[in-house]
């Protein structure tokens, strides 16, 4: 224990620091970071990474989110974060975001034409 | 007798499991229509979402062309109910709004939606070199 702490401390510590680094590094006009986007939808590819991905009760495909218009996707996560939209998964995951995280990922899936996909070498 | 019943029973079971995954496919030229047309007094949706939903007034405004017809019918209807809150939605496509939708309009309306051409697609993660 006493030689695990520090080293959960060192964690914390980093962790805690991390939303201020990816505040500190915006790109464009957006406030979002598209590089942070990018590594923080490692988990949204599970569902909005794969073709036909179909939800379960109610059964409809989810939705296609790459190129969708940044302000709506920001408004999107907020409102499951909020409880104001209600699909369990998306308010569970929605619930750790901070509002960098939002505009990270909002930034990044707005960010993803289909010719980035298509013409790859 | 029974057996009669029992059709009749199979074919209402039917009916209703083809109505609660999103009802029968739309028709897109008659959701095209819908899409374009003005109510009195009221907006048609293509003044915000634009032609064939590829644009959108502004940038909280979604892109709707290509989305996946099951998933906008189900928004519609969560917009109709007040499930999904939304104030310009809401006012529009609920039964005393602006521009209240039937069950068939949200069918040929997403059915329309989901055959046009649009920059919204499936996300692909970048592969890992």
């Amino acid at each position: 224990m006493r030689r695990f702490l520090p080293a959960l401390c060192g964690t914390a510590l980093v962790l805690a620091m991390a939303p201020g680094l990816a505040a500190g590094s915006t790109a464009g006009a957006s406030t979002g970071n598209i590089e942070n986007g990018q590594l923080l939808a490692f988990t949204c590819a599970g569902c909005h990474g794969i073709e036909e991905f179909r939800n379960a009760y109610p059964n409809f495909r989810v939705p296609k989110i790459a190129g969708q218009n940044e302000t709506y996707l920001v408004n999107a996560l907020k409102a499951y974060r909020s409880g104001d939209r209600s699909h369990p998964t998306m308010v569970a995951q929605a619930s750790s975001f901070s509002e960098q995280d939002i505009a990270d990922l909002a930034a990044y899936f707005a960010s993803r034409k289909p010719q980035q996909q298509d013409r790859r070498p | 007798m029974k057996s009669t019943a029992l059709i009749a029973l199979a074919a209402l079971l039917a009916t209703g499991s083809v109505a609660a995954v999103g009802g029968p496919p739309g028709n897109p030229a008659l959701g095209k229509q819908r899409f374009e047309a003005t109510p009195p007094g009221g907006q048609s949706c293509a003044s915000c979402h634009l032609e064939s939903g590829a644009g959108a007034i502004d940038d909280s405004t979604p892109l709707l062309a290509g989305q996946h017809a099951d998933y906008l019918a189900m928004t519609l209807r969560q917009y109709r109910s007040g499930e999904r809150v939304n104030v310009l939605m809401n006012a529009q496509v609920a039964p005393d709004g602006t521009n209240p939708l039937t069950d068939a309009d949200i069918e040929n309306i997403s059915a329309y939606l989901a055959a046009q051409r649009s920059t919204l697609h499936t996300y692909q993660p970048p592969r890992r070199r």
